[in-house]
């Protein structure tokens, strides 16, 4: 009972720590990605914090739960204590914590929106460097006032001058400097998990504004990735299980992310409305059911295997 | 079976299997490019072994934790107190399996991952220059440019023999009359000529006057007069032996304008060749004395005087400049590719300059690169343009400081204690027909008056030279050496210091980081060990590719994380260069918070 307890004084740990450590993270790849050659830069930004602050609320959170699966398959105890301190955390989540991290952000963003509208005007390129653009490097000898810039410019190792050229005309965004933006933004898995973050942070935002089936949705997608806790007891080795726990997590956060950015689910959609089925032609309704499939069975073996294995996961004693 | 060896062991299979694996994948799954590989299969191999290298790390953490988990568990004492011996002694263990695998990690990466990149950008180049150069062909020819033209096309039949369009370019403008009529379009400066060669410049005064007297007492008034000469051009003014040299060299050259008896008019011919070739050579015309005597040799190769004078007017040419053949075979061996910087003017402005790739010769030491696609594009303290200038090849030496203007030398000096810089010939000739050349285009601003030359000197020190060249690899391929020394300069050079300090810390602390991850996973494995009344199942295998995607994930992110902090630390400008350090007892920190968390691991069960 002790110890079922404790899990929600490790949750809280868990949560202040991820949030603190995703704010910070926040802040340093904001203040970063807009870094200017040459120039000097503060790295510590409040709006920029708490703006890293109210975004990491709603992941840290569902990552403190998913981090009290593994504190339980490392401190086993009573499973049943276990099992209704873990519900209630993770309904504490979804119907407290995420809500209000929303209206936080809301509150933050209001009144840090004029800043960030003028970070984005200004221009951070600057002169004497070489930057690569999409057909060679280019060197800027002078930037003027007038955001146009005289220099040289490498296409196949042959150099050849310009004058008063716009910079628009070498990169999109005047307020990134390319450098640093080629050497900070993340590629690969990292730039997926972040653009994964973003988009089921605005899904969750949107399904808490609009209520009804987006809400139903996005509360779909919470329990199944809740429910994974039910792999916590299927293996007699504690790493089995963990990586049990791990990878059904990380498969329903890809399916999820599948049903809102694939062309996969787009066709399956399709196909649905080509034949009239308009229950299912709804993103919406196939999260539900998705998430559905993956929360009853992973909740059901959980109960199961809490009736069937209740000394899983504990060390014997060693003869 | 004791712990090492069962960690060891599982180490060794996984990574075996992994490698075959990782080579099978670069195999299966790489197509080939658009552009045509010379040989596809080494591609693919790379490809394997670069996948390979890349997943190496979360290989051993998953080796380091399934071995540990399955070792641990096997162990008999499992101490249920924080802090007891038997951790210190399991730490020991772990800490030798972590540094073995840290170090195969981080050889792998610096030493790997380069030579890996170097080859298959070889590969790439030399597979993407021809269609370039076919062209470079085309346009040379249409300007009128023969030599360069010539040049592109020699180089595309190098690189690929079986290319019918460039061979037919090459022969039609080596069978046309084109060579014939190109005339210098650049107007050099004025040298003073010298006669000095590598041979000759180590005899002293004596040691030459006596050579120029036993020449003159043989009769052989070209050695005199040239002996002689010598003597004239390297003795000061108040020099004993100024006057005798004088008389010689004159007695000398009024013998050989006296000679008029020879056997036949061919006899007469080749001697007033060779007394042209030697007027060219005295007078500084190395160009018309090579091919003078080159042509003289090719017809009487057992003629002393003509071999010997064709050497000489040989390495004498080469102090200005180098024979296009020399280029030929170069692309091949590039070292670096795509250099480019910014140096100094000594009036205040800057040269932005530009390589296409650099063939360093190994057997100099270095001292002799060959740079391909040379450009250079000044501008004035102002930032006005004043000029600018192309050439196919160049050839760079390393040349003595002490020969150069003294405001050059107080600058070099300066920087660095070097004796040495970059000097940097521009125009290249034939080796046997004095009509083909390349030269450099330039093209300057109305207000820029400067004489014109076929060198150019960069004011670094020569070292510095090998680190720019280093820079093109990228800050996460370029040598450790050349990227701290660059880390420190970047900015002068037209290069973001913040971005190769950052790098520069994040190849630094990357042993550090691995040692870390090593060791978690070591917690890890601790916490989660199989119990000692359990059987391994097969089935468990399919653990291995699950968590090496897990750990690959986790250091990816650890490593992300950790480069945002150190661009954080570089920002603290009061630490200045102590931003490494900064960041690497940051990093000591959280490994040894890792130790102590190690140490005082304990078990939940009882020993009965």
């Amino acid at each position: 009972m002790k110890s079922s307890l404790y899990l929600s004084v490790i949750f809280i740990l868990c949560c202040v720590a991820f949030t603190l450590i995703g704010a910070f993270s926040f802040m340093l790849y904001d203040v970063c990605i807009h870094l200017s050659a040459g120039s000097e830069v503060s790295f510590f930004n409040i709006n920029s914090f708490l703006n890293g602050f109210a975004f990491s609320i709603p992941a840290s959170s569902v990552l403190a739960c998913f981090f009290l699966i593994f504190y339980a398959i490392r401190h086993p105890s009573n499973p049943w204590f276990n099992l209704i301190v873990y519900v209630i955390l993770a309904l504490l989540v979804l119907c407290v914590i995420i809500p209000l991290s929303y209206k936080f952000s809301n509150a933050i963003s209001s009144s840090t929106s004029e800043i960030s509208k003028e970070s984005k005007e200004e221009n951070l390129y600057t002169a004497g460097y070489f930057r690569k653009v999409s057909n060679g490097y280019v060197y800027f000898t002078q930037v003027y006032a007038d955001n146009t810039a005289d220099g040289v410019i490498i296409v196949k190792g042959n150099a050849s001058t310009f004058k008063n050229i716009p910079l628009k005309s070498f990169f999109d965004d005047l307020s990134e400097d390319s450098l640093f933006t080629v050497a900070i933004k993340p590629t690969g898995v990292i730039s997926f998990i972040i653009s994964f973050l973003q988009l089921f942070w605005e899904i969750g935002k949107y399904s808490y504004m609009g209520k009804g089936l987006y809400l139903l949705a996005f509360f779909s997608f919470g329990l199944a990735l809740h429910s994974v806790v039910g792999l916590a007891r299927c293996s007699k080795w504690r790493l089995c299980n963990m990586c049990f726990v791990f990878v059904f997590f990380l498969l329903i956060c890809y399916l999820n992310y599948l049903i809102y950015d694939s062309k996969i689910f787009v066709s399956i959609i399709r196909f649905f409305i080509d034949k009239n089925i308009e229950v299912l032609s709804d993103r919406r309704i196939l999260q539900i059911i998705i998430n559905s499939i993956f929360f009853i069975p992973l909740t059901v073996i959980g109960i199961v295997n809490a009736i069937q294995k209740s000394d899983a996961n504990q060390e014997l004693a060693v003869e | 079976m004791k712990l090492s060896k069962t960690v060891f062991l599982v180490l060794l299979i996984e990574t075996l299997v992994a490698f075959c694996l990782c080579l099978g994948v670069g195999f299966l799954f790489f197509e080939e490019p658009d552009w045509n590989l010379s040989n596809f299969t080494l591609y693919k191999f790379q490809s394997g072994l670069l996948i390979f290298i890349k997943l190496l790390p979360a290989i051993f953490i998953t080796g380091i934790l399934i071995g540990y988990s399955w070792g641990f568990g096997k162990q008999k004492n499992n101490p249920t107190h924080r802090f007891s011996d038997i951790f210190a002694i399991y730490l020991k263990k772990v800490l030798t399996t972590s540094l073995i695998c840290t170090s195969l990690c981080f050889i792998a990466t610096e030493v790997g991952i380069p030579l890996i990149s170097y080859s298959r950008t070889n590969m790439e180049e030399n597979s993407k220059n021809v269609e370039e150069y076919i062209s470079l062909a085309k346009k040379n020819l249409a300007i009128g440019d023969y030599g360069t033209a010539l040049f592109y096309a020699n180089y595309v039949i190098n690189i690929y023999p079986e290319s019918q369009e460039a061979i037919d370019l090459a022969r039609f403008i080596e069978e046309s009359q084109f060579l014939q009529r190109k005339e210098n379009s650049v107007v050099e400066k004025s040298e003073i000529p010298s006669i000095k060669t590598s041979k000759t410049s180590e005899m002293t005064i004596p040691e030459l006057m006596t050579m120029a007297q036993n020449c003159y007492s043989n009769e052989d008034f070209f050695n005199a007069h040239y002996y002689a000469s010598l003597v004239l051009e390297i003795s000061k003014s108040t020099d004993g032996n100024l006057a005798l040299a004088k008389q010689l060299a004159s007695d000398a050259w009024n013998k050989l304008s006296g000679i008029d008896a020879f056997e036949n008019d061919l006899s007469a011919q080749v001697f007033q060749r060779k007394k042209d070739g030697y007027v060219a050579l005295t007078a500084g015309d190395y160009s018309k004395a090579y091919y003078i005597f080159y042509d003289l040799l090719e017809k009487y190769p057992l003629d002393y005087d003509i071999k010997n004078f064709y050497e000489i007017s040989k390495e004498l040419l080469s102090t200005r400049y180098f024979f296009i053949d020399e280029t030929l075979d170069k692309q091949q061996f590039e070292k670096y590719r795509n250099v480019f910087f910014t140096l100094p003017r000594l009036d205040g402005g800057k040269d932005i300059i530009s390589i296409k790739g650099i063939t360093s010769i190994n057997s100099t030491g270095g001292r002799i690169q060959y740079l391909r696609g040379f450009s250079i594009v000044s501008y004035d303290k102002n930032d006005e343009w004043l000029m600018d200038f192309f050439v196919p090849y160049a050839k760079m030496c390393s040349y003595p400081l002490e020969n150069l203007s003294d405001e050059l030398i107080n600058y070099i000096s300066e920087q660095s204690k070097t004796r040495f810089v970059p000097y940097v010939f521009l125009k290249s000739v034939d080796r046997k027909y004095e009509n083909i050349f390349i030269e450099p285009r330039f093209e300057f601003s109305e207000n820029f008056n400067s004489d014109i030359s076929t060198t150019y000197i960069m004011p670094i020190p020569f070292e510095d030279f090998a680190m720019l060249c280093d820079v093109s690899h990228g800050p996460e391929t370029m040598s450790l050496v050349s990227l701290y020394k660059f880390s420190k300069v970047a900015s002068d050079y037209g290069y973001s210091s913040e971005i190769y300090s950052q790098a520069l810390i994040n190849r630094f602390s990357f042993p550090l980081i691995l040692l870390i991850c090593f060791i978690l996973a070591s917690i890890i494995a601790w916490n989660s060990r199989i119990l000692i009344d359990v059987s391994f199942k097969f089935s468990w295998l399919l653990l291995f590719p699950i968590i090496i995607t897990l750990a690959y994930v986790f250091v990816q992110c650890f490593r992300f994380l950790l480069s945002l902090i150190f661009y954080a630390v570089l920002s603290l400008t009061f630490i200045n260069h102590g931003a490494v350090f900064l960041s690497l007892f940051i990093l000591l920190v959280l490994l040894f918070l890792c130790f102590l968390r190690f140490v005082s691991l304990k078990s939940d069960s009882v020993n009965v």
